[in-house]
């Protein structure tokens, strides 16, 4: 790593959710879904939480809309300069598919319901980036 | 702490340390395991030690398994504690050095979005979208405990908090401003349970555990439908139904305020008031002396401090059996006590009188 100061935290990544965190690093969002029922995941899972079926991951369309957001304004770790948004997306792609992610947008300029695109920024090789999104 | 929690909590009972058999605890950052608090007290041994890990959505469930605990006959007593240096040692939200964050929390922990408040603030707006509610409701809820802290020399905050001083407070995760969040403290709490013929003998006039529903679940932070509401919505009729109470029939209660609107969501789901109302109801005088239910007399975790949700249980104690002073309230013969947030968390309904 080059700098400790500005790598964000990391996740301790685990054989289920590999798959998720190599998609993001390439600057892909996928996400976990049932191959038999077709039910999306909560969070990546071996088996479907439903029907018990083997799941894998499915590129998503990264469009959806805000369902709600914080404007964190206290520094807590290092990454990312205060203030910023981080908003809890459903995605268009399923019912209640949320997938929480910063949105690059300035505070004023969001609202709950306002229509967002996955937009992947930072690339990085020693590093997982996070969910970013821009306002479509 | 916990040790000189447990022996004062023996002490008041009248009972010795003997009579005690079984201990148990929950914790999420630091802690003192059972055995070494008990061993520390000078108890060889346990009939029953237990240790989970998690946070203030056990509170009501340990109390009540506790009192299973006795019922199926594993132990003559039982002390339910919870110490921690919540100031001087782990803080939440503390960051030093790399970071890394396993099982479900690892998806957010490259956005730094990964503590207590930025979680419930995220809750919290949803809950303004769906019903209007605003910073002012939220700000009655930190006002209002704060005054009633003024009369508890246990809390950590006493001062006057007014609205303009509530509005005035630095943004932590909007909409939380630093007024929203609980004030972090060293301390220890220690809950006795026993069985009635034990009670029949203490020095105490005993507090009667009426009925606790808890609901514990793996939704997390984000996937549990609607987000404005936590677990009272599911554990308050499951409540109210068992034990034939309503909310009406509670003088006292001590509701989870790890932050403000962990309140304002749970007096909803208990059914003080209808979604988006508990503005209303604090700033009406509803949720104080002289009103419907006087919520957290003790001022809270808000103000007076952070233990993990057992100081409510210690307070809803000292209300029921008149032992509360300047902030005793008047004739209080029923408590409901919460804890929890999220879709996780349970309640306990305790009595002055034999149930």
């Amino acid at each position: 790593m080059t700098s400790t100061v500005q790598v964000p935290p990391q996740p301790v990544v685990d054989p289920e959710s590999k798959p998720f965190w190599e998609a993001l690093r390439d600057g892909r969002l996928v996400w976990c879904r049932c191959a038999e029922c077709g039910s999306w995941q909560s969070y990546p899972m071996e088996r479907c939480r439903a029907c018990a079926g083997a799941t894998r991951f499915v590129p998503v369309s990264g469009r959806g809309v805000i369902y709600s957001f914080v404007v964190v304004r206290q520094q807590l770790v290092p990454g990312r300069s205060v203030p910023y948004v981080m908003a809890l997306v459903e995605l268009d792609d399923g019912e209640r598919l949320r997938v929480p992610g910063i949105i690059n947008a300035e505070p004023k300029q969001v609202a709950v319901g306002s229509r967002v695109q996955f937009s992947p920024r930072q690339r990085h090789d020693d590093y997982y980036p996070p969910v970013e999104f821009d306002l479509a | 702490m916990a040790v000189d929690a447990c022996r004062q909590a023996i002490e008041d009972a009248g009972l010795d340390r003997d009579d005690v058999d079984g201990m148990c605890t929950y914790q999420v950052n630091d802690s003192a395991q059972p055995v070494d608090v008990a061993w520390a007290m000078g108890l060889d041994e346990l009939a029953w030690a237990n240790s989970m890990a998690s946070g203030g959505n056990l509170v009501a469930d340990q109390i009540q398994t506790a009192a299973a605990v006795i019922e199926a006959g594993m132990c003559k007593s039982v002390i339910v504690y919870r110490s921690l240096n919540g100031r001087s040692g782990y803080r939440l939200g503390s960051v030093e050095g790399p970071m890394q964050v396993d099982g479900p929390f690892q998806f957010d922990a490259p956005s730094g979005f990964m503590v207590p408040p930025q979680w419930f603030a995220m809750w919290a707006r949803r809950h303004q979208h769906l019903y209007g509610s605003t910073s002012e409701d939220l700000g009655q809820i930190a006002t209002t405990f704060r005054k009633h802290a003024t009369a508890n020399p246990h809390a950590f905050r006493r001062e006057p908090l007014t609205m303009d001083d509530y509005l005035a407070g630095r943004w932590i995760a909007e909409p939380f401003r630093v007024y929203d969040c609980t004030t972090e403290v060293d301390g220890a709490v220690a809950i006795l349970i026993t069985s009635e013929a034990v009670a029949a003998n203490c020095k105490q006039p005993p507090v009667w555990l009426v009925a606790s529903e808890n609901s514990q679940s793996g939704a997390w932070w984000d996937q549990w439908p609607d987000v404005s509401q936590m677990y009272a919505s599911v554990v308050g009729p499951r409540l109210w139904k068992k034990s034939g109470l309503t909310p009406a029939d509670m003088d006292v209660a001590c509701m989870y305020d790890c932050f403000t609107f962990t309140v304002m969501a749970t007096m909803e789901g208990f059914g003080f008031c209808e979604q988006g109302g508990v503005g209303e109801f604090f700033a009406s005088g509803r949720a104080t002396y002289g009103g419907d239910v006087v919520v957290n007399p003790h001022g809270g975790l808000l103000s007076e401090g952070y233990i993990h949700g057992l100081n409510h249980h210690y307070e809803a104690a000292l209300q029921l059996r008149g032992a509360a002073g300047s902030r005793q309230v008047s004739d209080a013969s029923l408590a409901l006590v919460s804890a929890g947030g999220c879709a996780s968390g349970g309640a306990n309904i305790y009595s002055r009188e034999r149930p």
